[in-house]
């Protein structure tokens, strides 16, 4: 049985708010009919549907064959867009620890949204509501298997668009955008590793990221997004191991705790000591269990904090999400062995 | 409690001793050396390590600060020697002791409470060297010794061991209580060492970390 999901796009600084946020949170609805929480979500989130009680993460059961619109827009030709696409899928692609291939086929004059069995990436004129919205991932996915059948990535002709080397002033970088697009495309979902600060009109903008699959675009000019974070790395390989992944790497897993009660969607976040990386995850049940994997075995400072309340949305789609609970450290340093998990242990935190 | 150690050590130096040697300076050779002991392991400073994301604008921004020690610690060994000539030994060491891996956390981006993350370690070390003894006088016999190692570190839960290498050098002294040529214990002393060690791997798998011990053990001879 297959049906036409939507996943998580990119959003412009403002995005979440308005218009725009709505109908991408629909989108994002309409996935999490099924997608639920994982028993044990991955860190970043691995988009997963919940089958009768059954956890199915999606996935790609083989390399993924895709072909992008034949459609230009100013500053960008549908040849650009292809290679810088293609650029974007080798940037996953060369992740050592995961083993994701994919292959150009050709252009095609079929649009993103139309569901053809076929993953097509494009431009796509896209309505005022979604005004916010870079970009966006849809799935066709077989929900019995939780194979992706189809996976389309459009990029709203509402924005200007940029494939230059370097980037270019007041025009979003496509291969930022597409390395993020490409992460839902194989599965990911958003990491919440990021800072983002409040403007006058009430909108968002981001001050800082941990991650590609954060959900909030750097901004016009900026190329950042174009190199994998341990956050992104950690999460594919997760989904697609290779090279010894999983018995090299661990996971550590704990509960959230608030007083006697388990905190569902606390964003929590390992910190290795020795390199310096960031990987996150989120507490997914009701209990507060959360578990991180893909991480390199050695000690680390583990920090929970509430997810930003004008943006749970985009991470997590469950009712009874806290959010009303002060950032933290766990009083431990929390060790992830090797090709395993830790005993797990509980950290608690005080409201605010 | 620490003033009863030497007191202990004396009685048995005098429950065994038939025939005192207050003047010799050396053990019989081509014996085997036995020590048991404890020491104290000074701590090491395993640097700063930042929790920075990436900014909008390209550079780095400060999540939060952390500042990793391992603590100090005592440790309790067993070694095992022989003396190849009067001044020339090889001899084998084993020890534990339980340190601390200590970080501290401060500057939260988003006001988190500083605190000092903490866990406790089970350090197994393992080495060999030479010793070399010089000339005593009044049954004290300073010396110098080096060799090289291994260590190893189980982390708190049993999740995770790792091990690394290690060279050290040292001195100290032997103080010879008693040197007999009869009975099964040839000779009975009391030892003090300082060493430096060298250690790489482990909890600083691309570092080499510095840390001194000092140690006292009592030594009987078979």
């Amino acid at each position: 049985m297959n049906s036409k999901q939507g996943a998580g796009g990119r959003g412009q600084g403002a995005r979440g708010q308005g218009r725009g946020g709505k109908r991408l949170k629909a989108l994002v609805a309409l996935l999490s009919i099924a997608l639920a929480f994982p028993g044990s979500a991955d860190a970043y989130i691995q988009l997963a549907f919940d089958v009768g009680g059954q956890v199915k993460s999606i996935h790609w059961s083989s390399s993924p064959r895709w072909f992008a619109t034949d459609r230009s827009v100013p500053g960008v030709s549908a040849s650009q867009f292809q290679a810088e696409v293609q650029r974007a899928f080798e940037t996953w692609g060369a992740v050592p620890t995961a083993s994701i291939g994919s292959q150009f086929v050709g252009f095609v004059s079929a649009r993103p949204s139309d569901v053809d069995n076929i993953s097509v990436f494009g431009f796509e004129d896209q309505t005022p509501d979604m005004d916010r919205v870079l970009a966006a991932t849809g799935f066709t996915i077989d929900t019995l298997t939780g194979e992706i059948v189809e996976s389309d990535v459009f990029f709203n002709t509402r924005f200007t668009w940029s494939a230059a080397q370097s980037g270019e002033p007041g025009r979003f970088d496509l291969r930022s955008v597409a390395t993020h697009e490409i992460g839902h495309f194989f599965g990911l979902g958003h990491s919440a590793i990021g800072e983002t600060e409040l403007r006058a009109d009430g909108s968002h903008r981001v001050v800082a990221s941990g991650s590609v699959m954060f959900p909030v675009s750097m901004g016009t000019n900026n190329i950042a997004d174009r190199t994998l974070q341990p956050d992104d790395i950690a999460g594919m390989s997760s989904i697609y191991p290779d090279g010894g992944f999983e018995t090299r790497t661990g996971s550590i897993t704990g509960r959230v705790r608030l007083g006697n009660a388990g905190v569902l969607g606390a964003h929590v976040v390992a910190f290795s000591i020795r390199t310096g990386t960031l990987v996150g995850g989120f507490s997914t049940t009701s209990d507060g269990t959360f578990t991180i994997s893909g991480l390199a075995p050695g000690p680390y400072v583990v920090r929970v904090e509430p997810l930003d309340d004008y943006d749970v949305d985009s991470f997590l789609l469950a009712p009874g999400v806290n959010v009303d609970f002060r950032a933290t450290f766990h009083p431990r340093l929390v060790v992830a062995p090797s090709g395993g998990a830790n005993p797990s242990f509980d950290v608690t935190v005080q409201p605010k | 409690m620490t003033s009863r150690v030497p007191l202990f050590v004396l009685l048995s130096v005098a429950l065994v001793t038939t025939e005192v040697a207050a003047q010799s300076v050396s053990p019989p050779i081509r014996r085997l050396e036995v020590s048991v002991g404890a020491g104290f392991l000074t701590g090491a400073d395993l640097g700063q390590q930042p929790a920075n994301e990436r900014a909008a604008s390209g550079s780095p921004y400060r999540l939060f600060d952390t500042e990793t020690d391992l603590s100090s610690s005592l440790f309790f060994g067993l070694r095992l020697g022989f003396a190849l000539t009067p001044r020339l030994s090889i001899e084998g060491a084993a020890s534990l002791g339980q340190p601390e891996l200590r970080t501290s956390i401060s500057g939260d981006a988003e006001g988190a409470e500083s605190l000092i993350a903490v866990e406790q370690m089970d350090q197994y070390t393992f080495d060999g060297g030479i010793v070399y003894r010089f000339g005593g006088l009044r049954g004290l016999v300073p010396f110098v010794s080096a060799g090289a190692g291994y260590q190893r570190q189980r982390h708190e839960g049993e999740t995770l061991i790792e091990g690394g290498g290690l060279f050290y050098a040292g001195g100290g002294v032997t103080h010879w209580l008693s040197v007999r040529k009869q009975g099964t214990v040839k000779a009975i002393g009391l030892r003090g060492d300082a060493r430096l060690y060298f250690l790489s791997g482990g909890i600083t798998p691309d570092d080499m970390r510095t840390q001194a011990a000092f140690a006292g053990s009592f030594v009987m001879v078979f």
